[in-house]
Protein backbone atom coordinates (compact mmCIF):
# COMPACT_ATOMS: atom_id res chain seq x y z
CA UNK A 1 0.00 0.00 0.00
CA UNK A 2 2.72 2.25 0.97
CA UNK A 3 4.70 1.66 -2.36
CA UNK A 4 1.48 2.18 -4.40
CA UNK A 5 0.62 5.43 -2.43
CA UNK A 6 4.31 6.64 -3.59
CA UNK A 7 3.64 5.70 -7.13
CA UNK A 8 0.71 8.18 -6.99
CA UNK A 9 2.93 11.06 -5.26
CA UNK A 10 5.83 10.06 -7.83
CA UNK A 11 2.83 9.91 -10.45
CA UNK A 12 1.14 13.41 -9.62
CA UNK A 13 4.52 15.07 -9.24
CA UNK A 14 5.58 14.31 -12.83
CA UNK A 15 2.24 14.97 -14.13
CA UNK A 16 2.18 18.61 -12.86
CA UNK A 17 6.03 18.67 -14.72
CA UNK A 18 4.54 17.24 -17.99
CA UNK A 19 3.66 20.05 -20.45
CA UNK A 20 1.55 17.74 -22.41
CA UNK A 21 -0.78 16.60 -19.38
CA UNK A 22 -1.19 20.33 -18.33
CA UNK A 23 -2.20 21.03 -21.34
CA UNK A 24 -4.62 18.25 -22.27
CA UNK A 25 -6.05 18.36 -18.33
CA UNK A 26 -5.96 21.87 -17.11
CA UNK A 27 -5.20 24.02 -20.09
CA UNK A 28 -7.24 23.98 -23.07
CA UNK A 29 -10.10 22.34 -20.74
CA UNK A 30 -10.42 25.79 -18.70
CA UNK A 31 -9.98 27.96 -21.84
CA UNK A 32 -12.49 26.20 -23.34
CA UNK A 33 -14.61 26.73 -20.52
CA UNK A 34 -13.93 30.54 -19.90
CA UNK A 35 -14.46 30.91 -23.86
CA UNK A 36 -17.85 29.17 -24.45
CA UNK A 37 -19.28 30.17 -20.43
CA UNK A 38 -19.04 33.46 -21.91
CA UNK A 39 -21.10 32.94 -25.00
CA UNK A 40 -23.27 30.80 -22.98
CA UNK A 41 -23.83 33.31 -20.59
CA UNK A 42 -25.00 35.66 -22.82
CA UNK A 43 -28.97 36.97 -23.01
CA UNK A 44 -30.92 33.88 -24.30
CA UNK A 45 -29.16 31.26 -24.27
CA UNK A 46 -30.60 30.45 -20.93
CA UNK A 47 -27.90 27.57 -20.16
CA UNK A 48 -27.61 28.84 -16.61
CA UNK A 49 -28.90 25.33 -15.30
CA UNK A 50 -26.45 23.43 -16.90
CA UNK A 51 -23.74 25.20 -17.66
CA UNK A 52 -21.32 23.31 -14.73
CA UNK A 53 -22.42 20.04 -15.89
CA UNK A 54 -21.47 20.61 -19.39
CA UNK A 55 -18.43 22.19 -19.30
CA UNK A 56 -17.23 19.93 -16.45
CA UNK A 57 -18.35 16.70 -18.78
CA UNK A 58 -16.29 18.27 -21.62
CA UNK A 59 -13.03 18.66 -19.23
CA UNK A 60 -13.32 14.99 -18.10
CA UNK A 61 -14.13 13.83 -22.04
CA UNK A 62 -11.02 15.25 -22.76
CA UNK A 63 -8.98 14.08 -20.18
CA UNK A 64 -10.48 10.39 -20.36
CA UNK A 65 -10.77 10.53 -24.39
CA UNK A 66 -7.60 12.56 -25.37
CA UNK A 67 -5.18 12.21 -22.44
CA UNK A 68 -5.42 9.41 -20.32
CA UNK A 69 -5.29 6.82 -23.48
CA UNK A 70 -1.91 8.78 -24.03
CA UNK A 71 -0.13 8.48 -20.67
CA UNK A 72 -1.21 4.36 -20.99
CA UNK A 73 0.12 3.44 -24.41
CA UNK A 74 3.42 6.06 -24.22
CA UNK A 75 4.02 3.91 -21.19
CA UNK A 76 3.43 0.65 -22.75
CA UNK A 77 5.48 1.81 -26.07
CA UNK A 78 8.24 3.40 -24.28
CA UNK A 79 9.27 0.39 -22.47
CA UNK A 80 8.79 1.76 -18.85
CA UNK A 81 5.97 -0.87 -18.38
CA UNK A 82 8.92 -3.77 -18.95
CA UNK A 83 11.06 -1.65 -17.08
CA UNK A 84 8.66 -1.88 -14.46
CA UNK A 85 7.93 -5.46 -14.45
CA UNK A 86 11.55 -6.85 -14.77
CA UNK A 87 12.31 -4.89 -11.84
CA UNK A 88 9.32 -6.69 -9.87
CA UNK A 89 6.94 -3.68 -9.82
CA UNK A 90 3.79 -5.17 -10.49
CA UNK A 91 1.90 -4.54 -13.92
CA UNK A 92 -0.98 -3.35 -12.81
CA UNK A 93 0.38 -0.27 -10.67
CA UNK A 94 1.39 1.94 -13.47
CA UNK A 95 -1.96 1.89 -15.52
CA UNK A 96 -3.78 1.83 -12.28
CA UNK A 97 -1.77 5.07 -10.91
CA UNK A 98 -2.07 6.61 -14.19
CA UNK A 99 -5.97 6.03 -14.31
CA UNK A 100 -6.31 7.05 -10.27
CA UNK A 101 -4.29 10.02 -10.71
CA UNK A 102 -6.05 10.87 -14.34
CA UNK A 103 -9.21 10.99 -11.85
CA UNK A 104 -7.74 13.45 -9.47
CA UNK A 105 -6.62 15.96 -12.11
CA UNK A 106 -10.35 15.43 -13.29
CA UNK A 107 -11.47 16.24 -9.79
CA UNK A 108 -9.90 19.26 -9.80
CA UNK A 109 -10.67 20.63 -13.03
CA UNK A 110 -14.67 20.01 -11.67
CA UNK A 111 -13.79 22.00 -8.77
CA UNK A 112 -12.09 24.83 -10.36
CA UNK A 113 -15.45 24.76 -12.76
CA UNK A 114 -17.59 24.63 -9.81
CA UNK A 115 -16.33 27.25 -7.60
CA UNK A 116 -15.64 29.51 -10.57
CA UNK A 117 -18.66 29.37 -12.87
CA UNK A 118 -21.66 30.86 -10.20
CA UNK A 119 -19.45 34.18 -9.92
CA UNK A 120 -17.75 34.45 -13.27
CA UNK A 121 -20.96 33.55 -14.93
CA UNK A 122 -23.58 33.66 -13.20
CA UNK A 123 -24.23 29.85 -13.38
CA UNK A 124 -26.72 27.89 -10.98
CA UNK A 125 -25.12 26.31 -7.84
CA UNK A 126 -26.05 22.41 -8.24
CA UNK A 127 -29.02 21.57 -5.54
CA UNK A 128 -26.36 19.35 -3.98
CA UNK A 129 -22.92 19.91 -3.85
CA UNK A 130 -21.54 16.28 -2.87
CA UNK A 131 -24.56 14.45 -5.32
CA UNK A 132 -22.96 16.59 -7.96
CA UNK A 133 -19.73 15.79 -6.85
CA UNK A 134 -20.91 12.18 -7.11
CA UNK A 135 -22.25 12.75 -10.62
CA UNK A 136 -18.68 14.23 -11.65
CA UNK A 137 -17.23 10.71 -10.33
CA UNK A 138 -19.51 8.56 -11.67
CA UNK A 139 -19.36 10.26 -15.46
CA UNK A 140 -15.28 10.14 -14.80
CA UNK A 141 -14.84 6.95 -14.16
CA UNK A 142 -17.24 5.79 -16.73
CA UNK A 143 -14.59 8.00 -19.41
CA UNK A 144 -11.65 6.76 -18.16
CA UNK A 145 -12.94 3.18 -18.71
CA UNK A 146 -13.91 4.11 -22.16
CA UNK A 147 -9.99 6.11 -22.10
CA UNK A 148 -8.69 2.50 -20.69
CA UNK A 149 -10.03 0.38 -23.48
CA UNK A 150 -9.12 2.73 -26.19
CA UNK A 151 -5.65 2.30 -24.87
CA UNK A 152 -5.74 -1.40 -24.44
CA UNK A 153 -6.61 -1.56 -27.83
CA UNK A 154 -4.36 0.70 -29.74
CA UNK A 155 -0.69 -0.37 -29.70
CA UNK A 156 0.84 3.22 -31.17
CA UNK A 157 0.31 6.45 -30.07
CA UNK A 158 0.05 7.68 -33.83
CA UNK A 159 -2.11 6.03 -34.30
CA UNK A 160 -4.32 6.43 -30.51
CA UNK A 161 -4.23 10.23 -31.36
CA UNK A 162 -6.58 9.51 -34.54
CA UNK A 163 -8.58 7.02 -32.76
CA UNK A 164 -9.06 9.21 -29.54
CA UNK A 165 -10.87 11.67 -31.80
CA UNK A 166 -13.21 9.34 -32.39
CA UNK A 167 -14.59 9.04 -29.45
CA UNK A 168 -13.98 13.03 -27.95
CA UNK A 169 -15.60 14.45 -31.20
CA UNK A 170 -18.93 12.54 -30.65
CA UNK A 171 -18.85 13.36 -27.21
CA UNK A 172 -18.89 17.07 -27.96
CA UNK A 173 -21.10 16.94 -30.58
CA UNK A 174 -23.59 14.20 -29.72
CA UNK A 175 -24.04 14.57 -25.74
CA UNK A 176 -26.25 17.82 -25.57
CA UNK A 177 -23.08 19.75 -24.09
CA UNK A 178 -22.72 22.25 -26.84
CA UNK A 179 -26.78 22.31 -27.73
CA UNK A 180 -29.75 20.49 -26.95
CA UNK A 181 -29.63 16.90 -28.25
CA UNK A 182 -33.23 17.25 -29.85
CA UNK A 183 -32.02 19.50 -32.48
CA UNK A 184 -29.70 16.45 -34.01
CA UNK A 185 -31.24 13.86 -36.18
CA UNK A 186 -32.92 10.97 -34.94
CA UNK A 187 -30.15 8.45 -35.63
CA UNK A 188 -27.30 10.86 -34.00
CA UNK A 189 -29.32 10.59 -30.73
CA UNK A 190 -29.83 7.10 -30.79
CA UNK A 191 -25.89 7.36 -31.15
CA UNK A 192 -24.97 9.36 -28.58
CA UNK A 193 -26.57 6.96 -26.17
CA UNK A 194 -23.83 5.07 -25.97
CA UNK A 195 -21.17 7.63 -24.49
CA UNK A 196 -20.76 8.53 -21.01
CA UNK A 197 -21.41 12.02 -21.64
CA UNK A 198 -24.97 12.30 -23.03
CA UNK A 199 -25.64 9.98 -20.09
CA UNK A 200 -24.27 12.64 -17.51
CA UNK A 201 -26.25 15.22 -19.51
CA UNK A 202 -29.24 13.21 -18.49
CA UNK A 203 -28.50 12.47 -14.78
CA UNK A 204 -30.37 15.68 -13.73
CA UNK A 205 -33.51 16.26 -15.59
CA UNK A 206 -36.24 19.02 -14.68
CA UNK A 207 -34.08 19.22 -11.13
CA UNK A 208 -34.20 15.41 -10.23
CA UNK A 209 -31.98 12.93 -10.25
CA UNK A 210 -32.54 10.40 -13.10
CA UNK A 211 -31.73 6.45 -11.96
CA UNK A 212 -31.24 5.00 -15.38
CA UNK A 213 -28.20 7.27 -16.81
CA UNK A 214 -26.64 6.12 -14.04
CA UNK A 215 -27.26 2.48 -14.24
CA UNK A 216 -25.66 2.63 -17.72
CA UNK A 217 -22.60 4.66 -16.13
CA UNK A 218 -22.28 2.43 -14.35
CA UNK A 219 -22.69 -0.72 -16.42
CA UNK A 220 -20.07 0.89 -19.20
CA UNK A 221 -18.01 1.38 -16.12
CA UNK A 222 -17.50 -2.11 -15.08
CA UNK A 223 -17.81 -3.56 -18.68
CA UNK A 224 -15.23 -1.77 -20.27
CA UNK A 225 -12.66 -1.86 -16.85
CA UNK A 226 -12.69 -5.57 -16.90
CA UNK A 227 -12.24 -5.92 -20.68
CA UNK A 228 -9.31 -3.50 -20.18
CA UNK A 229 -8.02 -6.00 -17.71
CA UNK A 230 -8.47 -8.61 -19.20
CA UNK A 231 -6.86 -7.18 -22.61
CA UNK A 232 -3.94 -5.67 -20.46
CA UNK A 233 -3.34 -9.23 -18.51
CA UNK A 234 -2.87 -10.41 -22.35
CA UNK A 235 -0.09 -7.65 -23.48
CA UNK A 236 1.35 -7.91 -20.14
CA UNK A 237 2.84 -11.71 -21.10
CA UNK A 238 3.71 -11.65 -24.58
CA UNK A 239 3.81 -15.10 -25.10
CA UNK B 1 30.33 -23.95 -7.95
CA UNK B 2 26.23 -23.28 -7.97
CA UNK B 3 24.66 -22.09 -11.25
CA UNK B 4 23.21 -18.57 -10.99
CA UNK B 5 20.98 -19.23 -13.98
CA UNK B 6 20.37 -22.18 -15.67
CA UNK B 7 18.51 -23.04 -19.23
CA UNK B 8 17.57 -26.12 -20.33
CA UNK B 9 16.36 -27.01 -23.43
CA UNK B 10 14.66 -23.82 -24.09
CA UNK B 11 12.87 -23.73 -27.29
CA UNK B 12 10.64 -20.25 -28.59
CA UNK B 13 9.31 -19.67 -31.93
CA UNK B 14 7.22 -16.78 -33.22
CA UNK B 15 4.65 -18.40 -35.39
CA UNK B 16 6.54 -20.46 -38.12
CA UNK B 17 10.38 -18.86 -37.20
CA UNK B 18 11.77 -20.56 -34.57
CA UNK B 19 14.15 -18.54 -32.36
CA UNK B 20 15.39 -20.80 -29.88
CA UNK B 21 16.15 -24.54 -30.53
CA UNK B 22 16.34 -26.59 -27.38
CA UNK B 23 19.05 -23.88 -26.01
CA UNK B 24 20.87 -24.75 -22.89
CA UNK B 25 23.70 -23.05 -20.73
CA UNK B 26 24.55 -22.16 -17.08
CA UNK B 27 25.66 -19.27 -15.61
CA UNK B 28 27.89 -19.85 -13.07
CA UNK B 29 27.80 -17.78 -9.19
CA UNK B 30 29.68 -14.91 -9.46
CA UNK B 31 30.83 -15.15 -13.21
CA UNK B 32 30.53 -12.81 -15.99
CA UNK B 33 28.69 -14.95 -18.86
CA UNK B 34 28.20 -13.08 -22.37
CA UNK B 35 25.98 -14.27 -24.79
CA UNK B 36 27.25 -13.30 -28.63
CA UNK B 37 25.49 -13.62 -31.55
CA UNK B 38 24.41 -11.29 -34.89
CA UNK B 39 21.24 -9.28 -34.77
CA UNK B 40 17.94 -11.92 -35.01
CA UNK B 41 20.31 -15.01 -33.13
CA UNK B 42 18.02 -15.25 -30.14
CA UNK B 43 19.85 -12.77 -27.92
CA UNK B 44 17.22 -11.11 -26.61
CA UNK B 45 14.35 -13.88 -26.86
CA UNK B 46 16.90 -15.61 -24.18
CA UNK B 47 17.23 -12.78 -22.32
CA UNK B 48 13.17 -12.33 -22.05
CA UNK B 49 12.65 -15.66 -21.33
CA UNK B 50 14.78 -15.75 -18.45
CA UNK B 51 13.02 -12.31 -17.00
CA UNK B 52 10.21 -13.98 -17.14
CA UNK B 53 9.18 -11.07 -20.00
CA UNK B 54 8.69 -13.94 -22.51
CA UNK B 55 6.97 -17.31 -22.31
CA UNK B 56 9.02 -20.23 -23.79
CA UNK B 57 7.10 -22.66 -25.85
CA UNK B 58 9.02 -25.48 -23.68
CA UNK B 59 12.04 -25.97 -21.61
CA UNK B 60 13.36 -24.64 -18.13
CA UNK B 61 15.07 -22.02 -16.80
CA UNK B 62 15.87 -21.32 -12.91
CA UNK B 63 17.88 -18.47 -11.79
CA UNK B 64 19.20 -19.01 -8.28
CA UNK B 65 17.07 -22.29 -8.20
CA UNK B 66 13.62 -20.50 -8.48
CA UNK B 67 11.68 -21.97 -11.48
CA UNK B 68 11.14 -19.31 -14.15
CA UNK B 69 7.99 -18.49 -14.34
CA UNK B 70 6.60 -20.26 -12.01
CA UNK B 71 8.75 -18.68 -9.00
CA UNK B 72 8.79 -14.96 -10.67
CA UNK B 73 8.54 -12.94 -7.63
CA UNK B 74 11.06 -14.60 -6.06
CA UNK B 75 13.05 -14.63 -9.26
CA UNK B 76 12.59 -10.62 -9.26
CA UNK B 77 14.45 -10.90 -5.68
CA UNK B 78 17.49 -11.98 -6.68
CA UNK B 79 17.13 -11.19 -10.45
CA UNK B 80 18.22 -7.15 -11.58
CA UNK B 81 17.80 -6.11 -14.93
CA UNK B 82 18.55 -3.63 -17.59
CA UNK B 83 16.90 -4.03 -20.89
CA UNK B 84 18.29 -3.06 -23.94
CA UNK B 85 15.22 -0.98 -24.91
CA UNK B 86 13.98 0.78 -21.87
CA UNK B 87 12.33 3.69 -20.50
CA UNK B 88 11.01 5.87 -17.57
CA UNK B 89 8.28 8.40 -17.60
CA UNK B 90 9.65 11.06 -19.02
CA UNK B 91 9.32 13.65 -16.37
CA UNK B 92 10.44 11.36 -13.41
CA UNK B 93 13.48 12.48 -11.79
CA UNK B 94 16.69 9.94 -11.20
CA UNK B 95 15.66 10.72 -7.73
CA UNK B 96 11.81 9.73 -7.65
CA UNK B 97 12.89 6.66 -9.73
CA UNK B 98 15.28 5.18 -7.16
CA UNK B 99 12.21 5.86 -4.56
CA UNK B 100 10.14 3.98 -6.59
CA UNK B 101 12.28 1.21 -7.25
CA UNK B 102 13.49 0.98 -3.19
CA UNK B 103 9.50 1.31 -2.09
CA UNK B 104 8.34 -1.65 -4.20
CA UNK B 105 11.44 -3.70 -3.34
CA UNK B 106 10.92 -2.60 0.29
CA UNK B 107 14.31 -1.51 0.81
CA UNK B 108 15.90 2.23 1.98
CA UNK B 109 16.55 4.93 -0.20
CA UNK B 110 19.55 4.28 -1.73
CA UNK B 111 21.35 7.29 -2.46
CA UNK B 112 24.80 5.33 -2.17
CA UNK B 113 23.70 4.17 -5.62
CA UNK B 114 22.93 7.37 -6.82
CA UNK B 115 26.68 8.51 -5.41
CA UNK B 116 28.21 4.97 -6.97
CA UNK B 117 27.38 5.41 -10.57
CA UNK B 118 27.72 9.85 -10.37
CA UNK B 119 23.99 9.95 -10.42
CA UNK B 120 23.82 12.33 -7.00
CA UNK B 121 23.78 15.62 -6.91
CA UNK B 122 22.62 17.72 -10.09
CA UNK B 123 21.71 15.13 -11.93
CA UNK B 124 19.60 13.37 -9.00
CA UNK B 125 16.82 16.31 -9.65
CA UNK B 126 17.20 16.12 -13.20
CA UNK B 127 14.19 14.45 -15.31
CA UNK B 128 14.76 11.03 -17.12
CA UNK B 129 14.03 12.94 -20.73
CA UNK B 130 17.02 15.69 -19.69
CA UNK B 131 19.25 12.74 -18.89
CA UNK B 132 21.89 11.83 -21.39
CA UNK B 133 22.32 8.77 -23.05
CA UNK B 134 24.96 7.58 -20.73
CA UNK B 135 23.52 8.63 -17.46
CA UNK B 136 20.38 7.26 -18.30
CA UNK B 137 22.03 3.61 -18.62
CA UNK B 138 23.95 4.29 -15.41
CA UNK B 139 20.08 5.51 -13.54
CA UNK B 140 18.86 1.99 -14.96
CA UNK B 141 21.58 0.22 -13.50
CA UNK B 142 21.98 1.67 -10.21
CA UNK B 143 17.76 0.71 -10.35
CA UNK B 144 18.69 -2.74 -11.45
CA UNK B 145 20.96 -3.02 -8.28
CA UNK B 146 18.85 -1.19 -5.78
CA UNK B 147 17.56 -4.36 -3.67
CA UNK B 148 21.37 -5.71 -3.88
CA UNK B 149 20.44 -8.82 -6.59
CA UNK B 150 22.78 -11.56 -6.71
CA UNK B 151 22.43 -12.14 -10.56
CA UNK B 152 22.61 -9.35 -13.18
CA UNK B 153 21.42 -9.47 -16.93
CA UNK B 154 22.40 -6.57 -18.60
CA UNK B 155 21.24 -6.46 -22.70
CA UNK B 156 23.70 -4.49 -24.61
CA UNK B 157 24.58 -2.51 -21.93
CA UNK B 158 26.59 -0.06 -23.59
CA UNK B 159 25.19 0.59 -26.61
CA UNK B 160 24.87 4.30 -28.19
CA UNK B 161 27.38 5.05 -25.12
CA UNK B 162 30.62 7.24 -26.29
CA UNK B 163 34.18 5.90 -24.91
CA UNK B 164 34.24 7.53 -21.72
CA UNK B 165 30.56 6.01 -20.57
CA UNK B 166 31.58 2.46 -21.99
CA UNK B 167 34.93 2.55 -20.20
CA UNK B 168 33.15 3.81 -16.37
CA UNK B 169 30.04 1.36 -17.14
CA UNK B 170 33.25 -1.82 -17.60
CA UNK B 171 34.73 -0.88 -14.44
CA UNK B 172 31.16 -0.74 -12.77
CA UNK B 173 31.30 -4.45 -14.03
CA UNK B 174 34.11 -5.73 -13.01
CA UNK B 175 33.25 -3.76 -9.76
CA UNK B 176 30.06 -5.85 -9.56
CA UNK B 177 31.86 -9.26 -10.25
CA UNK B 178 34.31 -8.84 -7.55
CA UNK B 179 31.45 -8.39 -5.48
CA UNK B 180 30.00 -11.80 -6.24
CA UNK B 181 27.58 -10.78 -8.66
CA UNK B 182 26.55 -12.84 -11.22
CA UNK B 183 26.33 -11.13 -14.31
CA UNK B 184 24.56 -12.28 -17.79
CA UNK B 185 25.54 -9.87 -20.87
CA UNK B 186 23.97 -9.51 -24.23
CA UNK B 187 26.10 -7.77 -26.76
CA UNK B 188 27.56 -7.22 -29.87
CA UNK B 189 30.61 -5.83 -28.56
CA UNK B 190 33.18 -8.44 -29.14
CA UNK B 191 36.15 -6.33 -27.24
CA UNK B 192 33.25 -5.79 -24.83
CA UNK B 193 32.35 -9.50 -24.32
CA UNK B 194 36.44 -10.12 -24.17
CA UNK B 195 37.58 -7.86 -21.69
CA UNK B 196 34.68 -8.28 -18.87
CA UNK B 197 33.96 -11.93 -19.69
CA UNK B 198 35.03 -15.44 -17.61
CA UNK B 199 32.66 -17.30 -20.12
CA UNK B 200 31.26 -16.16 -23.86
CA UNK B 201 28.81 -18.48 -25.73
CA UNK B 202 28.16 -17.61 -29.77
CA UNK B 203 24.61 -17.96 -30.08
CA UNK B 204 23.63 -19.01 -33.72
CA UNK B 205 20.31 -20.24 -35.45
CA UNK B 206 18.89 -20.56 -31.93
CA UNK B 207 21.69 -23.02 -30.19
CA UNK B 208 25.23 -22.22 -28.78
CA UNK B 209 27.48 -22.67 -31.65
CA UNK B 210 30.77 -22.09 -29.09
CA UNK B 211 31.43 -21.63 -25.73
CA UNK B 212 34.18 -21.08 -23.36
CA UNK B 213 36.28 -18.51 -21.58
CA UNK B 214 38.02 -16.13 -23.69
CA UNK B 215 41.41 -17.41 -24.05
CA UNK B 216 39.99 -20.69 -24.57
CA UNK B 217 37.80 -19.82 -27.85
CA UNK B 218 40.41 -18.48 -29.68
CA UNK B 219 43.34 -21.18 -28.67
CA UNK B 220 40.68 -23.85 -30.02
CA UNK B 221 39.01 -22.24 -32.88
CA UNK B 222 40.39 -22.79 -36.49
CA UNK B 223 40.96 -19.15 -37.00
CA UNK B 224 44.57 -17.64 -37.14
CA UNK B 225 46.72 -15.22 -35.77
CA UNK B 226 48.51 -12.50 -37.51
CA UNK B 227 51.66 -11.05 -38.26
CA UNK B 228 52.57 -7.96 -40.23
CA UNK B 229 56.42 -7.41 -40.62
CA UNK B 230 58.48 -5.12 -42.58
CA UNK B 231 62.24 -5.50 -43.16
CA UNK B 232 65.08 -2.95 -44.06
CA UNK B 233 65.98 -4.22 -47.21
CA UNK B 234 62.79 -7.01 -48.08
CA UNK B 235 64.66 -10.01 -48.05
CA UNK B 236 61.55 -11.46 -47.02
CA UNK B 237 60.46 -11.20 -51.13
CA UNK B 238 63.19 -14.22 -51.86
CA UNK B 239 61.87 -16.04 -49.04
CA UNK B 240 58.44 -16.75 -50.39
CA UNK B 241 59.11 -18.47 -53.23
CA UNK B 242 61.20 -21.00 -51.25
CA UNK B 243 57.15 -22.28 -50.11
CA UNK B 244 58.15 -23.06 -46.46
CA UNK B 245 56.13 -19.99 -45.30
CA UNK B 246 52.34 -19.45 -45.91
CA UNK B 247 51.83 -16.90 -49.01
CA UNK B 248 51.29 -13.78 -47.37
CA UNK B 249 49.27 -10.84 -48.33
CA UNK B 250 51.31 -7.95 -49.25
CA UNK B 251 50.37 -4.55 -47.89
CA UNK B 252 51.58 -0.92 -49.02
CA UNK B 253 54.92 0.12 -47.99
CA UNK B 254 56.59 -3.21 -48.05
CA UNK B 255 54.49 -4.43 -45.33
CA UNK B 256 53.83 -8.31 -45.61
CA UNK B 257 50.96 -10.06 -43.54
CA UNK B 258 50.99 -13.84 -42.93
CA UNK B 259 47.92 -15.65 -41.08
CA UNK B 260 48.99 -18.69 -39.01
CA UNK B 261 47.34 -21.25 -36.40
CA UNK B 262 50.85 -21.25 -35.09
CA UNK B 263 52.43 -17.90 -34.74
CA UNK B 264 55.03 -18.38 -32.61
CA UNK B 265 56.60 -21.27 -35.53
CA UNK B 266 56.26 -18.58 -38.06
CA UNK B 267 57.71 -15.92 -36.31
CA UNK B 268 60.47 -18.11 -35.49
CA UNK B 269 61.09 -19.18 -39.29
CA UNK B 270 60.68 -15.35 -40.38
CA UNK B 271 63.37 -14.42 -37.99
CA UNK B 272 65.63 -16.38 -39.15
CA UNK B 273 65.34 -16.02 -42.69
CA UNK B 274 65.74 -12.08 -41.94
CA UNK B 275 69.14 -13.17 -40.28
CA UNK B 276 70.66 -15.18 -42.22
CA UNK B 277 69.95 -12.56 -45.18
CA UNK B 278 71.60 -9.78 -43.06
CA UNK B 279 68.71 -8.05 -43.06
CA UNK B 280 67.03 -5.69 -40.46
CA UNK B 281 63.59 -5.47 -39.00
CA UNK B 282 62.09 -2.25 -39.27
CA UNK B 283 58.58 -3.05 -37.90
CA UNK B 284 56.81 -6.24 -36.63
CA UNK B 285 53.49 -6.87 -35.51
CA UNK B 286 51.75 -10.11 -33.95
CA UNK B 287 47.81 -10.05 -33.60
CA UNK B 288 46.36 -12.87 -31.96
CA UNK B 289 43.50 -14.77 -33.07
CA UNK B 290 40.31 -12.60 -31.29
CA UNK B 291 36.76 -13.17 -30.24
CA UNK B 292 35.55 -10.86 -33.41
CA UNK B 293 37.46 -13.11 -35.40
CA UNK B 294 35.81 -16.32 -34.39
CA UNK B 295 32.31 -14.82 -33.99
CA UNK B 296 32.66 -13.85 -37.66
CA UNK B 297 33.91 -17.43 -38.73
CA UNK B 298 30.61 -18.98 -36.45
CA UNK B 299 28.15 -16.43 -36.66
CA UNK B 300 28.88 -15.27 -40.10
CA UNK B 301 28.46 -19.19 -40.98
CA UNK B 302 31.84 -19.39 -42.94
Amino acid sequence: MKAFATSLVIQFRGDLRNKGILMVYYFVPIIFYLVMSSIFSLPGFESEQNLIMAMTVFAISMSAFLGLPQSLVQARESGVLNAYRVAGIPSWSLPLSTIVISFVHILIVALIILISAPYLFQAAWPDSIPLHLFFVAVVALASESLGTLLASFVRKQASLALVGQFLFLPTILLSGIMFPRNLLPKPFQYLGEVLPATQAMKLISNGNFQLTPLLILIAITVSAFAVSVIRFRRISLRA
Amino acid sequence: MRNAIEVQDLTKAYGRNAVLRELSFSVREGEVFALLGVNGAGKTTTLECIEGLRKADSGHITVCDFDVPKELSSVQKVLGVQLQSTSLPETMTSKEAMRLFCVWHKVPFRLDLLERFDMAGEHMNKQYSNLSAGRKRRLHLALALCHNPRVLILDEPTAGLDVEGRDALHKQIKQLKTEGVSILIATHDMAEAEKLSDTIAILRDGVIAKQGSPRELTASADIQSRIIIKTLNGSLKDFLTEGIVPKPDILEDDYFSFASKDAAELLLLLLTHIRKANDEVVDLRVQRASIEDLFLSIAGGK
